[in-house]
């Protein structure tokens, strides 16, 4: 883990001196978990690949003035998790949703046929993870799909261990409820 | 321990991440506690039923050409920099984003003026705003119903023996941290707010 913190910040050192084939490593290494990370907060393919894409071109123009005071990972998942965030608050406003239902869980339009393929519990899940407040959502997917530890989730999210723990728990609590239905014990 | 407090760890007991000492305090607690081993059934029901995700296949030229696709992004849209020239056809959409804001402000100026004053119309609890405090740590000890005078709230601030060592981190793992109250006020405070009231915290003697 060192060892790949240390090559992390040398790409980040050698890409800020103009080494533009740096950065294309670093994309190289991360996409798949960046993508995988989008996939699972806005639950739509095809909405995940481009949010993915954006990340790594905020990135590029943000990276040149990156000061390394966390690692790149951290850094590059709190751009993601923010485009998410952003763009569901677009589709709610495209949607016409009305400022007071803001806790309807919300698939892109065309999810729709994309959902058809999946099973019926894929997509209650997918309900049900859109359906938490983004911030346990964000917590959520950081802990259970992308298995990082409360203090690195804390760190990406600015927030104590404390409580990013009860983001968890309460996330974990809603969806038990949510997915009641499909519980066979 | 208490039951809160188990109900609270289980998840991270089931996925077995939890330190070695906290696990025994579990398992001890739930060998005399069937709602909690209950509880704990219902959580490994939930985790059995995501296991069952299916996960979606993303075809390779995706990844094949991710990197290329990144650099055609680049060249073709360079960060867009501010066209002051642009104004005067900007300002009929400014004048339908203001008319737009003032709308929102309008429909959330109930909830906002009830907000400061402590109460949120949000259909679940309150919401505490920390304009109603002297200080984070008087807020804090307003949503875990004790004065910051008395010996239950210095308890909790304080190690056993009498020495202030508590930080916000284990205020919230000890007790209380299902404390929906206590998550809203975790979830409003901005970073530099979160920081102060660690500070505070830390600075609490007897």
């Amino acid at each position: 883990m060192e060892q790949m913190r240390e090559d992390e910040e040398s790409l980040v050192r050698r890409f800020q001196e103009g080494e533009e084939k740096a950065f294309n490593e670093l994309v190289s290494r991360y996409k798949q978990r960046i993508f995988h990370m989008i996939l699972k907060m806005v639950r739509n393919k095809e909405d995940a690949k481009d949010l993915s894409q954006e990340t790594f071109v905020k990135a590029y123009y943000g990276l040149k003035s990156f000061r390394s005071e966390s690692s790149f990972f951290t850094w590059i998942t709190r751009i993601a998790l923010n485009l998410c965030i952003n763009f569901q608050k677009r589709e709610k406003f495209r949607n016409f949703i009305s400022f007071f239902d803001i806790k309807k869980p919300i698939l892109a339009e065309n999810s729709v046929s994309q959902n058809v393929a999946k099973d019926e519990v894929s997509r209650a899940i997918d309900q049900a993870v859109l359906s938490l407040p983004s911030k346990q959502r964000e917590v959520f997917v950081l802990r259970y799909y992308q298995r990082l530890p409360y203090q690195e989730i804390a760190e990406i999210l600015g927030k104590s261990q404390g409580g990013v723990k009860s983001n968890y728990f309460q996330a974990v609590n809603k969806l038990k409820k949510i997915l009641a239905k499909y519980r066979t014990l | 321990m208490n039951c809160s407090k188990i109900t609270s760890l289980l998840p991270d007991y089931n996925e077995d991440s939890l330190t070695p000492e906290e696990k025994k305090i579990v398992e001890e607690h739930l060998r005399v506690c069937e709602s909690c081993r209950e509880e704990l059934k219902e959580i490994q029901s939930l985790f059995g039923v995501l296991e069952r995700e299916k996960t979606e296949k993303i075809e390779d030229s995706y990844w094949i050409n991710f990197v290329p696709e990144i650099r055609k992004k680049l060249t073709q849209a360079p960060p867009p920099e501010f066209k002051w020239n642009l104004i005067p056809q900007l300002v009929p959409l400014l004048g339908f984003a203001i008319a737009i804001l003032v709308a929102g402000i309008f429909l959330f100026s109930k909830d906002h003026s009830a907000r400061i004053q402590g109460v949120s119309l949000s259909e679940q609890t309150q919401t505490y705003s920390l304009y109603d405090f002297e200080s984070p740590v008087d807020q804090l000890a307003d949503i875990l119903s004790l004065s910051e005078g008395t010996q239950e709230f210095k308890d909790l601030v304080t190690s056993g023996n009498g020495e202030s060592i508590m930080t916000l981190e284990k205020v919230v793992d000890d007790q209380y941290w299902e404390n929906v109250e206590l998550q809203d006020l975790l979830e409003d405070l901005s970073s530099e707010e979160l920081q102060l009231l660690e500070k505070n915290i830390e600075k609490i003697t007897i």
